[in-house]
């Protein structure tokens, strides 16, 4: 196996600043929700960050993106505004999603990010159908679906994955496999041990990648790009992560052991990526504990932006039910 | 199409044609659509439109309806008019996710940032085939808010409503009765009406959101949608030589509703009789009775009367069917009944 | 993107600078990078290096088949379609001088001119100058590649090579350093074995400006194949450079110098 290409120092400094960004943000939403300052439910994704990041930085901003129910890693590494996605999981108006979504259901097509959805699996023929769009207006975006290990078990996964591939749909499926799905483990679910391996079932290639090395994961994902976006088909990358945090808010995770945990934190994929940027590129600590700093400042200013903006009118509730019908020419 | 007429199959035909060739945007979904030498869907309404417009435009997929209309929700949040088929209207269950999670929810959850402009088509109605090619699904969709459900009893109004619903920015189930395409040869319904009527070659469109009345009466108002209002017609006419002026109303489009003709109807005559060949219970009847209840009450004489198909499955043998699918000489029953 | 797809492989590139594009090739058992270190960077021309097939980072080896002159030529006009460039200099060293010997033949219309540095092929399979490739891939498939590489390391050939060619032998020992086996016995196998062209009349038709490259002191490239195909390229011209194995510093600074040369007097 050929070893990944290291990404040039600017473009690995970005990746390192929206790992940490994301670790932070999650970190310190969950302190609030501990106190009961989090309106809403909470889908952490600690841990994951460098799938996120991996995938996204090897995207364009005009690449479309589908996430889950666990969303927010994917909108901050595709460069979603904080304050729009703080305000959105305070239930505010000027969340991205008007309150409307909550956070399951972030929205920013601005920066190519789709509304996330929170049906296991759902998004996976969503994506193979966006990308068939791009395909058929001859344009060379890509779509990715993010899904986790649990949604490779669903329906949708089996048809979404086999239309994109007997269409040669410029789309790449991004496994999240953290190794549960809610409490279940993984080798409850499935007899296989890869879900890598089911590639081959719709006849695409499939690969297994460390999912906790973000440049191994920019590396892989550079190249299913690259098959998607120069009409070479469908890609499944799995990623093998995990989430330190439960599945959910309130969840603290008893049907994993702390060794376990402990195992996977040994990899932080925010840690090895700040080795990397000292070891290979000389960064002095200084510089990284900047741009932690900064980071910081940028999720406190987004959760007090949240905090104090106001909430929806009731009469927005009703709003946006149906499109607005001018015959288009 | 003979004597300038045509059926409903090609009709709908017309208008996808049509839609294809103005709007690079329309795109067609489905099995067995595009076929060569195939047979242009289950019923022949996309026959020779994959010679026209290429098999990419009309996409032949596997049989996954999930991926059907997930792909047609994909395709339209990007940008594209998809046309998703089931082959019967019954599958759409394989995929109810697709159209009430997704479909219907999407402009909503994300406060309006993106919109579904698909177009979804149902073959329904009985035809002998049993309980799970033949049910008439409209209920289902009417009692999802986000969708648009549109029912044409006849071609001109399918080509009409076909190009709204394809314009329209809003996800549309298309509901086709299968008594209604019309059609020759060896794809034709077995005991299905031929309705073949003018219809205009030129562009035009039925806007969504209103109902036709298609006979004017005094005494009892029938509100029926697709095959029914052919029978209701059928029965207008027994009732007239009897003495019974009958309003018919098409509702053929039930989202939106057009509640202020269906009410101004319902205080003229002051008796209202709904046929519908769904279930009874929470069929589109039942929600356009409690509306009524709610806009006419004070000017009813009788209460609301649904005739619809009992609460059970479709039963496959002819005989049987006779007994389940609302007829004629049923509405012409309760119509007199109405009247004492 | 640096990669590119193509036949199922993921094919590794990096472009740099900004003027004509050059695309060059790498020699067998090495990788862009080994390029790039040579040539630094050309005034006014876009710079074009990638892995072949079964080299460096590009993922994989692909059907041991295309291990040949016209398949990796094909690979190289492949890229430049993904480049969307219709012409470029075209150019490599040893395994890619064939390479552009071949594109010359496949791709003409798309070269402005050929840059051929230290051909090691003629027009015959598996030629003398490269029968040490047969022994190295004999004994990584025996031994393994660790074991092979010391088992190489203590023959009188590496020996008596390391005193008289210091570099020949230096870059012989970067053949063992792929992680895979197939990807070092696969190459070494299959492509001594292909030709980059089939009879010398073949190059006579080329007439655009091409420039060859050479030096004495070189046992895997002989500098009688840079003669030979000088003059049976009616547009070619030959100049010689020192051997890396007298001096590396500038046998570099020559060739670059040479390239500057010709790439600025044909644009």
């Amino acid at each position: 196996m050929t070893s990944p290409t290291i990404p040039a120092r600017g473009m690995l400094l970005e990746m390192f600043r929206r790992m940490v960004l994301i670790r932070r943000f999650e970190d310190y939403l969950y302190g609030l929700f501990l106190q009961g300052l989090v309106p809403g439910t909470l889908h952490q994704c600690q841990g994951q960050e460098a799938v996120a990041v991996g995938v996204c930085s090897a995207l364009r901003s005009d690449d479309a993106i589908f996430s889950t129910h666990r969303p927010v890693g994917h909108f901050i590494a595709k460069g979603s505004s904080l304050r729009r996605i703080a305000a959105e999981l305070w239930g505010k108006a000027e969340g991205c999603a008007g309150g409307k979504g909550g956070q399951m259901h972030l929205v920013d097509t601005s920066v190519g990010a789709f509304p996330s959805n929170a049906i296991v699996g759902a998004n996976i023929p969503i994506a193979t159908g966006a990308a068939l769009g791009f395909k058929l207006r001859g344009v060379d975006r890509v779509a990715v679906s993010f899904f986790g290990d649990g949604a490779a078990n669903i329906g949708a996964f089996h048809e979404g994955l086999n239309l994109a591939a007997v269409k040669d749909a410029p789309v790449i499926f991004v496994c999240e496999n953290n190794l549960y799905a809610a409490s279940t483990h993984i080798s409850h679910a499935m007899r296989i041990s890869s879900i890598a391996e089911r590639a081959a079932s719709y006849g695409i290639p499939g690969f297994s990648v460390d999912g906790m090395d973000v440049v191994a994961v920019y590396d892989s994902a550079m190249k299913a790009v690259e098959r998607a976006r120069f009409g070479n088909g469908p890609t499944l990358l799995e990623y093998m992560t995990f989430r330190y945090a439960g599945h959910s808010r309130g969840d603290p995770g008893g049907y994993r052991t702390k060794e376990e945990l402990q195992r996977w934190r040994e990899q932080d994929p925010v840690r090895k990526c700040r080795e990397l940027l000292a070891q290979d590129f000389q960064l002095e600590e200084a510089d990284m504990v900047r741009i932690e700093n900064k980071c910081q400042e940028e999720i406190e200013d987004a959760v007090e932006f949240a905090r104090s903006s106001p909430e929806p009118a009731p009469e927005t509730c009703t709003e946006h039910v149906y499109a607005p019908s001018e015959v288009q020419r | 199409m003979t004597n300038g007429k045509m059926g409903m199959a090609e009709a709908l035909r017309a208008a996808i044609r049509l839609a294809m060739s103005q709007d690079s945007s329309v795109f067609l979904l489905g099995e067995d659509i595009g076929i060569s030498g195939g047979f242009g869907g289950g019923f022949t309404v996309t026959l020779g439109l994959s010679e026209e417009f290429g098999h990419e435009r009309v996409m032949d997929t596997p049989i996954s309806e999930i991926a059907i209309i997930g792909a047609a929700v994909g395709a339209a949040l990007v940008g594209m008019r998809p046309i998703a088929e089931m082959q019967y209207g019954d599958f759409v269950f394989c995929a109810m996710d697709q159209v009430v999670n997704q479909a219907a929810k999407m402009h909503y959850m994300s406060n309006g940032r993106v919109s579904v402009p698909m177009v979804l088509r149902l073959p329904v109605g009985a035809t002998t085939r049993g309980a799970q090619h033949g049910q008439c699904t409209e209920a289902f969709f009417m009692h999802t808010p986000g969708l648009k459900v549109v029912c044409p009893s006849n071609p001109y109004d399918a080509k009409g409503l076909l190009l709204a619903a394809i314009r329209d920015n809003n996800p549309v189930v298309f509901l086709e009765h299968k008594k209604l395409y019309g059609g020759k040869g060896g794809r034709r319904e077995k005991a299905g009406l031929d309705i073949a009527a003018e219809v205009p070659e030129e562009e035009y469109e039925v806007p969504l959101g209103k109902v036709a009345v298609r006979r004017e009466g005094a005494d009892i108002t029938i509100l029926a949608n697709m095959l029914m209002v052919h029978y209701a017609l059928a029965a207008a006419d027994e009732l007239n030589r009897e003495g019974i002026s009958v309003e018919v109303i098409d509702v053929r489009c039930l989202v939106p509703l057009d509640t202020d003709t269906l009410a101004g109807s319902a205080k003229k005559t002051s008796r209202v009789l709904i046929v519908e060949e769904d279930n009874l219970t929470c069929g589109w009847g039942a929600e356009v009775a409690a509306r009524l209840g709610e806009a006419a009450f004070y000017y009813l004489d009788k209460p609301i009367v649904r005739i619809a198909a009992p609460d059970s499955p479709l039963p496959c043998s002819p005989a049987l069917e006779e007994a389940y699918v609302p007829s004629v000489e049923q509405i012409v029953r309760e119509a007199r009944r109405l009247m004492l | 993107m640096p990669y590119f797809y193509r036949d199922n492989i993921d094919f590794y590139f990096e472009e740099y600078g900004s003027g004509s594009p050059f695309i060059i090739s790498h020699g067998l058992g090495g990788n862009l990078a080994q390029i790039r270190e040579l040539i630094g960077e050309l005034p006014n021309i876009s710079l074009i290096l990638y892995d072949n097939r079964g080299h460096g980072r590009t993922s994989a080896v692909g059907d041991p088949k295309k291990l040949n002159f016209s398949e990796m030529a094909d690979d190289m006009a492949a890229l430049l379609d993904r480049l969307g460039i219709p012409a470029a200099f075209i150019g490599g060293v040893s395994m890619g001088a064939g390479i552009a010997l071949a594109f010359s033949r496949r791709h003409r219309d798309r070269a402005r001119g050929f840059i051929l540095s230290r051909p090691a092929w003629l027009n015959v399979p598996n030629p003398p100058n490269l029968s040490i490739l047969g022994t190295i891939a004999d004994l990584v498939e025996k031994h393994g590649s660790k074991s092979a590489l010391q088992l190489f390391r203590n023959s009188e050939t590496f020996i008596s090579l390391k005193e008289c060619f210091p570099e020949t032998a230096r870059s012989l020992i970067e053949l063992f350093s792929p992680s895979s086996i197939e990807k070092i016995v696969l190459p070494l196998r299959f492509i001594p074995a292909s030709v980059p062209f089939e009879s010398f009349d073949q190059l006579q038709s080329i007439v655009e400006p091409t420039l060859v490259v050479a030096n004495h002191k070189d046992p895997v490239h002989p500098f009688e194949y840079a003669e030979r195909l000088t003059s049976a390229i009616p547009s070619a011209a030959l100049r010689e450079i020192p051997s890396k194995s007298v001096s590396v510093e500038e046998h570099r600074h020559q060739f670059q110098r040479l390239l500057t040369e010709f790439l600025s007097g044909v644009t």
